[in-house]
């Protein structure tokens, strides 16, 4: 186990349950504050990959550690508390709750999660990271009343206020136009910097790939490699 | 508030309709039954207490319903009457000289105002516990004393006068209505005795028209005169009579015939022991010429009608709970449908599966408690504005 890592997966096989299409990993190796993008065609694996990295999926064979912790030797609860605690997760369509404020959105993860406990630092925290993504106006708006940037924006604030060792976004800049883009993705690795945080970023956006230190390439037959 | 409930609360929140007509059919199904059996209960108890303070009632043969919801809460009804002279029978006196019971006259045929005005014997007012709040009880013919929201209605007070209510405005030997001297107001009892006015029962003869006043016959020379002999003065029925009895005419009041014969339209009796009692109620059922029921007994029957009724009653009740849950089940499970990708981003951010069953039973829970909320204060209102025993008796 290599304890400067921050996510290390080995001789990872997984199949999905109606056995159309295997994932393989030989050895993958995330560094603590390495940003990586991970690219490939659509239904080569990257969700699924997401979903292994952060015990979202148990691997058939193989094992996946994070942040020192072997995933597959962990009961389901477990591995949720580590996933809350320890990874910010960004959806492509936001997925943010319509009947919450901003402020009640980003501390979501407080909520709904005994592993975490919402002290007056959460809130704090929450505050200044709407300052800082420049979306403190929003954190008394619903969602619904927010620009789809400033929603992206709220989404990345949720990821980042339980301060975890691994950011993973998924597509976050797909529903943005590219001025948007452009600043999400922006702020997105300027926080993540600034907390010495891991990233991975899910994208088919080929402009973005120069901001990564590393890209990972998932192929059509299910392999993951280095691109 | 902590995190599931605010996020339960929230969301119940940012759909008020759907929240509203979930709590309301919750609420409705609920309030129903509940209700149901709360204003039943209610109004057994009010008719049987009244009921088990009245030993036995005494009338003419006839529907022992009618008698008994009469005699007790002054219901109008036009009873058969029977003679007061039969006060000595009925108390058992008749036969012995020691009475089996004291028989108290009522007489019901008529109204002021609208409210009964109900002749009673004086014993009466202490058997029901009935005393003064201001004046007097009637101590001469012509007196009325109100009950305490009939005082309050007609805004009247000793030393006013209320008149009856003309019951045969095409009689002209009796006067189309008395004018009665209201001489006190009872004092509040909750009960049917507050919507009533009570005379004595020489009055309501006087109401009758069996008892009568005018001017002197012997003094008469008008038209109203048809003929003098010696022994007798035969006047016209149109004669006027007294409307009204006062210290001045007060003498000239009179009956033509056996004061025994004065009509009363039921009899209470307060047998001086249950074996008294028991000896009242065969020897004058067995009698034939008149009744005595048991109101007791008579309330429990006329209960077992409605406790019928409210069994087929329930019975729905329960069906429209059923369907209300199945519907609420069935909108909650679409709600839930609907929310699917919500609950799948909560699970991947690392919300338990418990959780999120916890959120839905969360809001479940809001839900029902908001429709017990509403049943509740449903029902507050309905006991509060719950018209009593007597006025739906009328």
């Amino acid at each position: 186990m290599n304890l400067d890592a921050m996510l290390s997966l080995e001789s990872v096989r997984f199949a999905h349950s109606d056995g159309g299409f295997q994932l393989s990993v030989d050895a993958l190796t995330i560094a603590r504050e390495e940003r990586v993008a991970c690219m490939g065609p659509s239904g080569s694996g990257k969700t699924t990959l997401v979903h292994l990295m952060t015990g979202i999926l148990v691997p058939d064979e193989g094992s996946v550690c994070l942040a020192g912790q072997e995933l597959s030797s962990l009961p389901d609860s477990d591995r949720r508390a580590l996933r809350i605690s320890r990874v910010g997760m960004v959806f492509q369509q936001f997925a943010l709750l319509d009947h919450l404020t901003g402020l009640e959105n980003i501390l979501l993860p407080y909520h709904i999660s005994p592993a975490l406990t919402l002290e007056s630092g959460a809130r704090a925290r929450a505050r200044e990271l709407a300052l800082t993504m420049g979306i403190d106006h929003a954190l008394s708006r619903r969602p619904q009343r927010l620009s789809q940037g400033e929603r992206q924006r709220l989404a990345i604030c949720r990821a980042l206020v339980t301060r975890p060792g691994l950011v993973i976004a998924d597509e976050p800049t797909g529903n943005l136009d590219p001025q948007a883009t452009a600043t999400t993705l922006d702020l997105l690795m300027d926080q993540v910097t600034r907390r010495g945080a891991t990233l991975l970023v899910v994208t088919h956006d080929r402009a973005l790939l120069p901001r990564f230190d590393r890209v990972l390439q998932t192929t059509d037959d299910g392999q993951v490699v280095a691109a | 508030m902590n995190g599931p409930l605010l996020l339960a609360w929230r969301h119940m929140a940012h759909h008020p309709a759907r929240t509203t007509i979930l709590s309301a059919c919750l609420g409705l199904a609920l309030f129903l039954p509940v209700a149901a059996a709360l204003v039943t209960d209610d109004y057994r108890q009010g008719l049987s207490s009244r009921a088990a303070h009245t030993p036995l009632i005494a009338g003419a043969p006839g529907n022992r319903f009618d008698l008994t919801l009469a005699t007790l809460y002054y219901r109008g009804q036009d009873l058969a009457t029977l003679p007061l002279s039969a006060r000595d029978t009925l108390s058992g006196a008749g036969d012995s000289s020691d009475a089996l019971a004291l028989a108290i006259p009522m007489h019901q045929r008529f109204t002021a105002r609208g409210a009964p005005l109900v002749g009673v014997g004086f014993e009466y007012f202490a058997f029901r516990d009935l005393s003064p709040a201001a004046g007097t009880l009637p101590r001469t013919l012509g007196d009325v004393v109100l009950g305490a929201e009939l005082a309050s209605t007609l805004a009247m007070a000793p030393g006013d006068t209320l008149y009856s209510d003309p019951r045969e405005v095409y009689d002209i030997a009796r006067p189309a209505a008395l004018a009665l001297s209201v001489c006190g107001v009872l004092a509040a009892t909750g009960g049917p005795d507050d919507r009533v006015a009570f005379v004595d029962i020489n009055t309501a003869s006087l109401l009758d028209g069996l008892l009568h006043g005018h001017d002197d016959a012997d003094a008469l020379d008008d038209p109203a005169l048809l003929g003098r002999s010696p022994s007798l003065v035969v006047v016209s029925p149109a004669l006027i009579e007294h409307n009204e009895v006062t210290s001045v005419n007060a003498a000239d009041f009179h009956s033509h015939g056996d004061r025994g014969e004065l009509p009363v339209t039921s009899f209470v009796l307060v047998p001086h022991s249950a074996k008294a009692s028991t000896l009242l109620s065969s020897r004058i059922n067995n009698g034939g010429q008149w009744q005595v029921v048991s109101p007791r007994a008579v309330i429990d029957d006329l209960m077992g009608f409605v406790f019928r009724i409210k069994t087929l009653f329930d019975a729905v009740a329960g069906l429209l709970i059923g369907t209300t849950a199945l519907l609420v089940g069935l909108v909650l499970a679409l709600s839930m449908r609907l929310r699917a990708d919500e609950m799948t981003t909560l699970q991947r951010i690392g919300c338990s599966k418990s959780m999120v069953a916890r959120l839905h039973a969360l809001e479940l829970g809001c839900v029902v408690l908001l429709g017990a909320g509403f049943a509740a204060g449903m029902l507050a209102l309905t006991m509060t504005w719950l018209p009593d025993v007597m006025t739906v008796l009328n």
